[in-house]
């Protein structure tokens, strides 16, 4: 133990990371070059000002924050792996539950990215620290996600690292180090959820969002759309490096999405009954991303689409036929993730927007910048979990352990 | 404006704009208080004839941009003109009015807004805080023989946005 | 944990080391050169960016600038100079940055008679020169006049395009609609970093140095009274108001929020804002509520006033009559 071990741990964690043979590196060239045009593009972003997004007055968020919304449901769906794991002692979880919690880590990292190239004065991000700046809490509930983000982040990477560390060195884990971090984590996943979810919810003037049943849609749709993601995650981990995932953790996986995807469907539904049987001036939000108001209609492809995509991944997702079939169920993941995204993302963000509160119809697609800052942020994100899992994987297989001289 | 600009700097030419398109708004009445009748008495001694008419003879001839938009059913010039005297004004009961008086003649029928105008709520007041400069007087802003308020040009509509249906070039769906 | 050895992944594995096989050292190091060569540029060009601004010292100063709150009066002084040195490099124009204090006593309010205003936007205008907002790209106006077909309230059958030639149309009225200053902000509530607060005379400004530019309080605000910097503002230097306070009509600079400040520069030195000055039919009236001999406490007295979304309790502090 000590500092200097702590240190050749992670030169050589680093070392192997970008040693993985010819597919990986590959793998993290192609990620490197969809990330450089999205440094361009935020160059440019920086040094002119957000007037090269597609953002206005009147619809103040777009696809930065719609993707962070959607990336603080991935992180928050890792508890998905945590509690049967930790708690249950289900054992093929146990085994990958490491690389649910780097997922995490990633997630939340590209959730503060997004936040970082959404803000207009990314140089003062220091004034939201709780001594260096003024942080307004506990009234403004963005105070709050900045401390349960960065908290969750943490946690996470306590856990991971610790593990990581021990397994490295070849010695038991101190129960007392990392399980009162677990519980606390488990707890902390449903907050980071609810309280980005309150982040829309507590806002009178915007009736598309003021709506109690936001947090718990957005702790559904994550809780769907998590494991699809993770469903992914694992297959290609299982195809292309050592690790080992059970089948049974698929299964896993398939049981809660059986579960959830209906609850997720069953809430939209419930949402739309309100917003279209009361027929009240503040439907006209909900009707502007389903059909169409005055004219305009931009969202509306997306939404349906979005729609038939979740209705097909939900029948894939409850007909045991086709849920046994790994490959029909990929395919369902897939439907899964984008239809969650479209509509967690620009489904819910944009319309909150349209009409603005004095009535005002101003539609939003994401300009250039906008996409390619976006897909950097997603390749950048992708790097990082692609690192991090090499280097799990390495340390868990046994390829990566402390060389006792 | 530029004249303004020069002399007395940027604040003083705002004002002067403020106020130059508040004089917009002046119609041919637009005199000091105490001088808008006194024109009258050049001519006239007294008003000889009562008339509800403009075509009575020589009326138009001597006054050639007057138009008469005042109640529905004009009860003639001596209504409110002191047929006596000129440069007065006269009330219901006979009493004369200066002209500085006149918001007196004017609630006699528009009592609500007399009222208002007494308390400052009518009109406009401009100055610093509670010290005002004078309060205007009612044909200060408004024309008595075509009192309604003059149709103006609007400044032009904000910038549209980058999208939608409210860009440059779209009907308005509303 | 438990772990076994593998197959690896052996098709894709194949593929690539047949397609990566062929003599293609020159290409491939051209190939890897390209790709260097773009994904090293744009970071460089940002560092250069960065770089830049680094130099500049007024960054520095704004840097580690504190709080308005925080702030000691020989902080402000610095502060005030920088802005005042900043706007003469900028535009070449002397300006006087003040920071006038709320007075005692006083809680300003505004009313506005919709019988009488004409939609004649002079407001609007007067608004953006006495405010220094940007005229382009972006355009901020922080009065939003909205015609109103006649029989409703609701501002989504308003129309804030409206071209007037000949105002005011026969069949409609008109809306102006800009900051409430409510006595319970939702903006105020939202804001991480407090940037934005309600001061003791009523008025709700923002400290455009600590501003973060998150547009939460933008989202949060029912009425679209705040506005956001997406760019340096383009202002022509020849209108600029030399009269600035720190917290109203100062220079903004890019990637932060903005809003109507009731001209506190002006209406804490006795006058009135700038559109109540303008209006050209005296629809505007502006006042201490707290004086019962003002306007505006007649207005509350008399007059039968209602508010903009009065079921959201914001509170606001922006009256509409009808007379």
């Amino acid at each position: 133990m000590g500092l200097k071990s702590y240190a050749i741990f992670w030169f050589r964690m680093i070392t192997y990371a970008f040693s993985g043979g010819r597919n990986f590196n590959l793998w993290v060239w192609f990620l490197l070059l969809l990330m450089a045009p999205g440094f361009w593009a935020y160059y440019h972003q920086f040094t002119e000002g957000l007037i090269v997004t597609n953002m206005s007055d009147q619809v103040s968020w777009g696809a930065y924050i719609a993707n962070f919304t959607f990336l603080v449901g991935v992180a928050a769906a890792a508890v998905l792996l945590v509690v049967p794991a930790y708690v249950y002692h289900h054992q093929p979880t146990k085994e990958i539950v490491l690389l649910g919690e780097l997922l995490a880590v990633s997630a939340i990292f590209m959730c503060l990215l997004f936040i970082m190239v959404d803000m207009g004065r990314p140089d003062r991000f220091f004034h939201v620290l709780p001594i260096v700046g003024h942080l307004n809490f506990p009234r403004s509930v963005l105070a709050w996600d900045v401390i349960v983000l960065n908290g969750y982040l943490f946690l996470n990477a306590h856990i991971s690292g610790y593990l990581l560390y021990m397994k490295y060195l070849g010695r038991t884990p101190n129960k007392m180090i990392y399980m009162p971090v677990v519980f606390i984590s488990i707890l902390w996943a449903i907050s980071i959820h609810t309280v980005t979810a309150f982040l829309y919810s507590g806002l009178g003037g915007r009736p598309f969002w003021n709506t109690a049943i936001l947090a718990p849609r957005f702790l559904i749709s994550a809780f769907a759309g998590g494991p699809a993601i993770l469903t992914i995650a694992f297959r290609t981990i299982q195809k292309f490096s050592k690790m080992n995932v059970d089948e049974k953790v698929f299964d896993l996986l398939k049981q809660i999405v059986a579960v959830t995807m209906p609850i997720n469907m069953f809430l939209l539904g419930c949402e739309l009954f309100k917003e279209f049987y009361t027929d009240s001036t503040h439907v006209a939000s909900a009707k502007y991303l389903y059909f169409g108001l005055h004219g305009a209609h931009m969202l509306q492809p997306y939404i349906w689409g979005a729609i038939t995509m979740d209705t097909i991944a939900l029948i894939i997702f409850v007909t045991p036929y086709l849920r046994r079939n790994n490959r029909v169920f990929l395919i369902g993941c897939v439907l899964a993730i984008v239809g969650i995204w479209v509509e967690k993302g620009m489904g819910l963000i944009i319309p909150g927007f349209i009409p603005s509160p004095l009535g005002d119809i101003v539609e939003y697609i994401p300009s250039l910048h906008e996409t390619l800052i976006c897909i950097g942020i997603w390749a950048w994100g992708g790097l990082i979990y692609s690192l991090l899992a090499r280097v799990a994987i390495g340390v868990l297989t046994g390829d990566l352990k402390e060389k006792t001289i | 404006m530029t004249h303004c600009l020069k002399i007395f700097g940027r604040k003083f030419a705002i004002m002067c704009r403020a106020s130059a398109l508040f004089a917009l708004l002046f119609t041919l009445t637009a005199q000091a208080a105490d001088e808008a009748l006194e024109h009258c008495t050049q001519c006239h001694r007294t008003f000889s004839r009562n008339t509800t008419s403009l075509e009575t003879a020589g009326f138009k001839k001597d006054h050639p941009e007057f138009e008469m938009q005042h109640m529905k059913n004009p009860k003639g010039c001596i209504l409110c003109h002191a047929q006596s005297s000129p440069n007065h004004l006269v009330a219901l009961d006979g009493r004369l009015l200066k002209v500085d008086e006149t918001p007196q003649l004017c609630g006699q029928c528009h009592g609500p807004i007399f009222f208002d105008w007494q308390s400052g709520l009518h009109g406009k007041l401009t100055g610093k805080g509670t010290e005002r400069e004078h309060r205007l007087l009612c044909f200060e802003c408004h024309n008595p023989h075509k009192p309604k308020f003059k149709i103006m040009k609007a400044e032009p509509p904000p910038a549209r946005p980058k999208l939608g249906i409210n860009t440059r070039g779209h009907d308005e769906h509303n | 944990m438990s772990t076994t050895e593998k197959p690896r992944g052996t098709k894709i594995e194949k593929m690539t080391e047949a397609a990566l096989a062929a003599p293609l050292k020159r290409r491939s190091f051209l190939k890897a050169l390209g790709i260097t060569a773009a994904a090293v540029s744009a970071p460089i060009g940002t560092a250069t960016a960065v770089t830049d601004k680094l130099k500049d010292s007024n960054f520095w100063e704004t840097y580690f600038q504190k709080h308005y709150k925080e702030m000691s009066a020989e902080d402000k002084a610095q502060v005030f100079a920088r802005i005042e040195r900043e706007t003469k490099t900028t535009y070449g124009v002397d300006v006087h940055v003040g920071d006038q204090q709320p007075i005692p006593g006083v809680k300003f309010a505004y009313a506005l008679n919709l019988s009488r205003c004409n939609g004649s936007r002079r407001c609007v205008e007067a608004c953006v020169i006495e405010n220094n907002q940007s005229r382009h790209e972006p355009q901020i106006q922080y009065i939003k006049v909205l015609e109103m077909p006649r029989g409703t309230l609701d501002p989504e059958r308003g129309d804030l395009y409206y071209e007037g030639e000949a105002v005011p149309k026969n069949d409609k009225f008109y809306l102006p609609v800009q900051c409430n200053h409510c006595d319970n902000p939702p903006c105020t509530k939202v804001c991480p970093v407090e940037a934005t607060w309600k001061e003791a005379d009523g008025i709700v400004v923002v400290d455009y140095d600590w501003c973060i530019g998150c547009r939460y309080c933008q989202a949060a605000c029912p009425y679209e009274a705040r506005h956001f910097n997406f760019a340096k503002p383009n202002i022509p230097a020849e209108e600029i108001n030399p009269v600035q306070g720190y917290l109203s009509n100062r220079i903004r600079p890019k990637g932060v929020m903005e809003k109507c400040t009731f001209c506190l520069h002006r209406t804490r030195n006795g006058q009135n804002p700038a559109c109540h000055d303008a209006c050209p039919t005296g629809a505007r009236k502006f006042g201490n509520i707290l004086d019962p001999e003002s306007e505006l406490s007649k207005i509350l007295k008399e007059k039968r006033v209602f508010v903009l979304k009065e079921e959201l309790n914001t509170l606001p502090q922006f009256f509409y009559y009808f007379d």
